[in-house]
C-alpha cells in the first residue's frame, strides 16, 4: 500500500544542515524505499541527494517540511524526525 | 635479516671501492648487525665499548697508532678488538694493513678488505647500505602501480579486478611495479617503498589471457622497479548495504610496518570506470597534498552560506 506522510521539523543543531547531517540523512534513506522530499523556503529537493540537501543551506532553527511516500513512508519519516531531534548527534 | 659477506662484496664491491686482501677465508660469514665501527679507543685497550658482531673499519689513525706499538703489543691489542664474531674488517684509504692484522684475520677466518675510500665516507655508505638491507619488510597482497608520480597499492579480494585496473592504468601511460605480491620495506621514519619479487617482475596475470609481460607489450616506459606507497585503493564488489563516502571528508588508513597510508574504498560495478576513478583519486590526493582539499573547501563554503542565511533570518 502506498502511504504518503508529511511533517514539519526544525533544524536543532548549531551548524545547520551541513555536510555531516546531509550525509546522515542519505545514510538513513539508503536502507529505505520511500521517496522523500525536503522543502525549505519553497525549494523542494530529493533527500537522497546529499548535494541537494546541502544546497538548501538550512541554518539552525530553520523550519523544513519532510514528505515521504512509499511502502515504508511512516517508519522513514519517524527515523528522519528522530535524527533531526537528536541534532544528528552533534552538540549545540 | 642477515647478509653473507660474499653477497655484500659482490653487490657493493664497486660502490665501496673494495678489494679483498690475502685474508680471504670466511666469506660465508653473515652480517647480522647494521653497524659499522671504527675500533678507536678499543685499540688502546679500553674494551668497555663492544665491537663484536660489527664490521670494523681501520682508518689512518688506527693504523698510525698500531705502528707505534711493539709487535707483541700490536698483536695483543688486535686480538682483543677483533674476535670471531666480527663478520669483516676493512682498511680504508687504500692503506696497507700491518702484518699482524692480516695474520690475525687469517687465523680467525675473517675476511679483510681494503677500500680506497676515506673512513668517514666508507662508514656512512655502509651504514646506508646495511640499514636499507636490514630494514623491516612485509609482503602484501595487491598490485602496485605508479601514476602521476604517486605510488598506489591496489588491494581487494582476488578476482575483484586489481590486475585489470592495473592494465587500464598502464595502457594510459602509467607504470606497473608488481602484480599480486608486493614487498613493502620501510624507508626512513615515515616512508614505505614497494617492490616486487624477482620472479614475477613486470608480469601481469589476467583472467582469460594468462600471464603477460608488460615491459614487452607496452615498452620500458610502462614498468618501474620500485615506488613509494603513497596511498592504498581498496576495490570491493558493490555492496548495497554499505554506505560509500560521497563527500570525501572521511579519512581512512591502511597500516604497514606501523606506518599509516591513506586508503580509499572503491566499489566496483558494471558501468563504473575504475581506471578513471583511480586516476581521479590520485589527482585529488595530489591536490590535497598541495594543500587544496575539495571537500573541506566545499564544507567551509557551505558553513559560511548557512551562517549568512541565519543572520539574514534574524534581521528579518
Amino acid at each position: 500500500m502506498e502511504e504518503k506522510v508529511e511533517s514539519l521539523v526544525k533544524v536543532k543543531n548549531k551548524l545547520g544542515l551541513h555536510v555531516r547531517p546531509a550525509t546522515q540523512i542519505a545514510k538513513i534513506l539508503q536502507k529505505r524505499k520511500a521517496k522523500v522530499t525536503l522543502t525549505y523556503k519553497r525549494q523542494s529537493v530529493n533527500a537522497r541527494s546529499i548535494m541537494s540537501i546541502m544546497i538548501l543551506a538550512a541554518p539552525k532553527n530553520a523550519q523544513l517540511k519532510i514528505e515521504a511516500q512509499g511502502m515504508d513512508a511512516k517508519e522513514t519519516l519517524e527515523e528522519l524526525l528522530n535524527a533531526f531531534n537528536k541534532k544528528f548527534g552533534e552538540d549545540g | 635479516m642477515k647478509m653473507k659477506v660474499q653477497d655484500f662484496y659482490d653487490h657493493y664491491q664497486e660502490s665501496l671501492e673494495l678489494e679483498l686482501t690475502k685474508a680471504q677465508s670466511g666469506m660465508e660469514r653473515r652480517i647480522r648487525l647494521a653497524h659499522v665501527q671504527r675500533p678507536g679507543l678499543s685499540l688502546v685497550g679500553y674494551l668497555a665499548k663492544k665491537t663484536d658482531s660489527r664490521i670494523l673499519i681501520f682508518g689512518k689513525m688506527e693504523l698510525e697508532y698500531l705502528k707505534e706499538l711493539s709487535p707483541e703489543l700490536r698483536k695483543e691489542r688486535l686480538e682483543g678488538v677483533i674476535t670471531s664474531s666480527n663478520p669483516a674488517v676493512i682498511v680504508s684509504r687504500g692503506l696497507t694493513p700491518p702484518k699482524e692484522l692480516t695474520a690475525h684475520c687469517m687465523d680467525q677466518e675473517i675476511p679483510l678488505f681494503r677500500s680506497t675510500l676515506q673512513s668517514m665516507k666508507l662508514m656512512s655508505k655502509i651504514t646506508v647500505i646495511l640499514s636499507d638491507a636490514f630494514s623491516p619488510t612485509v609482503s602484501a597482497h595487491g598490485t602496485l602501480v605508479e601514476a602521476y608520480g604517486i605510488g598506489v597499492l591496489i588491494q581487494g579480494d582476488s578476482s575483484v579486478g586489481k590486475s585489470e585496473a592495473a592494465l587500464g592504468l598502464i595502457e594510459r601511460g602509467h607504470r606497473l611495479i608488481s602484480d599480486d605480491v608486493v614487498l613493502i620495506k620501510k624507508k626512513g621514519e615515515k616512508g614505505l617503498i614497494g617492490t616486487g619479487p624477482k620472479l614475477n617482475k613486470h608480469l601481469l596475470e589476467l583472467r582469460g589471457i594468462g600471464i603477460v609481460n608488460v615491459a614487452h607489450l607496452f615498452g620500458a616506459v610502462s614498468v618501474r622497479n620500485e615506488a613509494p606507497i603513497d596511498l592504498v585503493i581498496h576495490l570491493e564488489d558493490w555492496d548495497e548495504t554499505h554506505y560509500y563516502d560521497r563527500v570525501g571528508l572521511e579519512e581512512r588508513f591502511s597500516e604497514f610496518l606501523d606506518t599509516k597510508v591513506p586508503q580509499y574504498l572503491h566499489p566496483v560495478k558494471p558501468g563504473r570506470d575504475i581506471v578513471l576513478l583511480i586516476e581521479t583519486t590520485i589527482l585529488n590526493h595530489r591536490l590535497k597534498e598541495m594543500g587544496y582539499h575539495s571537500a573541506k573547501e566545499f564544507n567551509q563554503k557551505l558553513l559560511e552560506e548557512i551562517a549568512r542565511k541565519k543572520s539574514i533570518g534574524r534581521k528579518g
